[in-house]
């Protein structure tokens, strides 16, 4: 596509700020209750109180554990997820020919299966194991709904991926390895990273797999929030709300600006008549 | 590098390899030689087994048997990266994310070249392949005959003993094919790299090669020089390949053979065919109209095909092609007459067909 004219730059512009705006509306009311003390009708702004923030920082408050928590776990399961996805994923896209569409239903069985059905399995699995109230028993629970994901995204650029690129570098004198850093992971960059970018927010959202496996002793911040939740403390629960999706905002923001600067997929896009 | 001279650059003995069981297809023994400066082709349809080949060497495919040797030394076993050599492919595989000089030089950033060095020698390159001030350039401002010409000078750059290249110009419209042809050609006087090219497209093949290997399910079906191959087809497979059009029936009799185009001397090579019933493999473009020619023939139908014109005629009974260069118009049914313009005639004996 040409990509010309101003006006098309501008009503580009014009949608980028709506579609930034829509994004960014739900979290008003979450900021304003969790700055306010009480709200209601017919006060048009609540009246102000920090309570709640200051118990999120607090030291007796477990806030910071949870958060501690969530992010240990979410940063090992998407790099793990990752380890067990790439393998899969180019042995799927590149050489299994045969049962290959069978062998990939297998793998995403986890997302089609009730979460609830599975865990239930799992935590009789791993009572029996020793693997359950154990910090590694939680972080296999959170692989199971992250990895089919991530092989999901990487079978896809393995599906399209051409050998070629690999071949002809081991011809100009590359290594296995060498190709693997120069030619194969900058060509995946985009795509893991959105890979990454998923299992760890699977893993940071995740309260199923954590309050059955983790029986309690594991404190997250989804578990936080939903114990909040029942107590009917607003205030509370937008500060928790404010800082359990900070992580995964700023996540977001950066991996698009990635995303965005990945010049493979720009130079590809902006391929036009090639002078001769 | 001391080789002796009866020794050729490269020597590739008895090479096989098979496919998983799975595959039915596998590679035949091959075995051939190369001089330094000289352009192998390996000709034949497709499935035939001539990229395998072509991969055996490169070392992307480990060979159930045989040997590779290379400027004296066997490199069959080595990785293809140690093997000293460079290929080029069908696409060129040009990183996207590098420029135009980044990408040429790789080769030698790989190797350990500083990188004022590297820069030297890839501008020195991309001067000689005609893209001077190319340095700098991001990819996506070539053309396609660009591209490739960028893909050749980052595997000249690294100086290979050997370049090997797998239909590399099979994605360029004809014109830019032929440009390529001919930097191929200059490169390879200069440089006196051998090269093994590997194609289906004949025209190219004959017009770049200095030996030729004619593959066919896996088997040689002829190896030898340009006048091997384009004179004396060894069976009646190799001589359709080679757009041969005209293989008549006729009878052997010591140095004579009798068609219906007359009483033929045969070719001095193919005395030892057994005398008796023969096919004759006769090139469309000896055969020419001629009005005074004692051998009658009449016209069946013609087409011109941008440079010669194909014309069919039927010389007692039995249809014949012939060629006629430039572009001429018969009426069907015109009564002419048919000159062979060549003194002797290839035959096959029956039992090779």
């Amino acid at each position: 596509m040409r990509r010309n004219g101003v006006n098309h730059g501008k009503s580009y512009a014009f949608l980028h700020a709506i579609m930034i705006s829509l994004f960014f509306l739900p979290f008003i009311p979450l900021l304003a209750w969790s700055f306010a003390q009480q709200w209601r009708f017919p006060d048009l702004v609540p009246t102000v109180s920090e309570r709640a923030w200051l118990y999120v920082f607090s030291t007796h408050s477990q806030v910071k554990d949870a958060i501690f928590n969530s992010l240990g776990l979410a940063a090992v399961t998407s790099l793990l997820s990752q380890v067990v996805a790439y393998p899969a994923a180019r042995a799927l896209g590149l050489y299994v020919k045969r049962w290959n569409k069978t062998i990939r239903l297998l793998l995403i069985a986890p997302i089609l299966i009730p979460g609830i059905s599975i865990a239930i399995g799992v935590h009789v699995l791993f009572l029996h194991s020793g693997l359950s109230d154990q910090w590694l028993g939680v972080l296999l629970s959170h692989l199971i709904p992250a990895i089919p994901y991530s092989i999901y995204l990487l079978y896809g650029f393995y599906a399209g991926y051409d050998i070629g690129y690999e071949k002809q570098f081991r011809l100009l004198g590359a290594g296995r390895l060498q190709t693997f850093r120069l030619v194969e992971l900058p060509l995946l960059r985009s795509v893991l990273s959105l890979s990454i970018l998923f299992s760890f927010l699977i893993s940071w959202s995740q309260y199923l797999f954590t309050v059955f496996i983790g029986g309690g002793n594991l404190i997250t911040l989804p578990m936080l929030l939903f114990s909040t939740l029942s107590s009917g403390d607003y205030s509370l629960m937008g500060a928790l709300c404010m800082v359990f999706v900070l992580p995964a905002l700023i996540i977001v923001i950066f991996s698009s600006i990635g995303v965005k600067k990945d010049l493979f997929e720009e130079k590809e896009a902006s391929r036009v008549d090639p002078i001769v | 590098m001391l080789t002796r001279l009866s020794e050729p650059f490269l020597q590739v003995t008895d090479l096989t390899y098979q496919y998983a069981p799975a595959k039915s297809f596998s590679l035949g023994k091959q075995s051939f030689t190369l001089e330094k400066g000289k352009l192998l082709v390996i000709l034949g349809p497709s499935g035939s087994g001539k990229s395998t080949l072509l991969q055996l060497i490169a070392g992307l495919l480990r060979p159930n048997e045989g040997e590779i040797i290379m400027g004296g030394k066997p490199i069959h076993h080595l990785p293809p990266e140690k093997r000293n050599l460079s290929m080029i492919f069908q696409k060129t595989y040009l990183l996207p994310f590098l420029t135009v000089g980044a990408n040429v030089e790789i080769g030698l950033k790989l190797k350990g070249m500083p990188s004022h060095k590297r820069r030297v020698r890839s501008e020195e390159i991309l001067n000689q392949v005609g893209l001077t001030g190319f340095y700098q350039r991001p990819l996506s401002s070539l053309s396609g005959g660009q591209e490739q010409r960028v893909a050749l000078a980052r595997s000249l750059v690294i100086e290979p003993q050997l370049l090997l290249l797998d239909e590399p110009f099979s994605q360029l419209d004809p014109l830019l094919r032929r440009q390529m042809g001919s930097w191929i050609s200059d490169i390879k006087r200069m440089w006196e790299i051998p090269m093994i090219m590997v194609t289906h497209d004949r025209e190219e093949a004959l017009a770049l090669g200095d030996q030729f290997l004619i593959l066919r399910d896996g088997a040689e079906q002829q190896s030898g020089t340009l006048d091997n191959i384009y004179y004396e087809p060894a069976n009646r497979w190799t001589a359709d390949f080679m757009g041969i059009d005209n293989v008549l029936d006729g009878i052997k009799k010591g140095t004579r053979v009798t068609t219906f185009l007359g009483d033929l001397k045969v070719h001095p090579h193919c005395i030892r065919v057994p005398d008796g019933p023969v096919r004759i493999v006769l090139r469309s473009e000896w055969l020419q109209l001629d009005f005074t020619s004692s051998i009658k023939a009449t016209i069946e139908g013609c087409s011109f095909r941008g440079e010669y014109t194909e014309v069919k005629a039927n010389v007692n009974g039995e249809s014949v092609v012939i060629k006629q260069l430039g572009l001429s118009n018969y009426e069907r049914g015109m009564e002419t007459g048919v000159r062979l313009a060549t003194s002797n005639v290839w035959c096959l004996p029956k039992e090779v067909m």
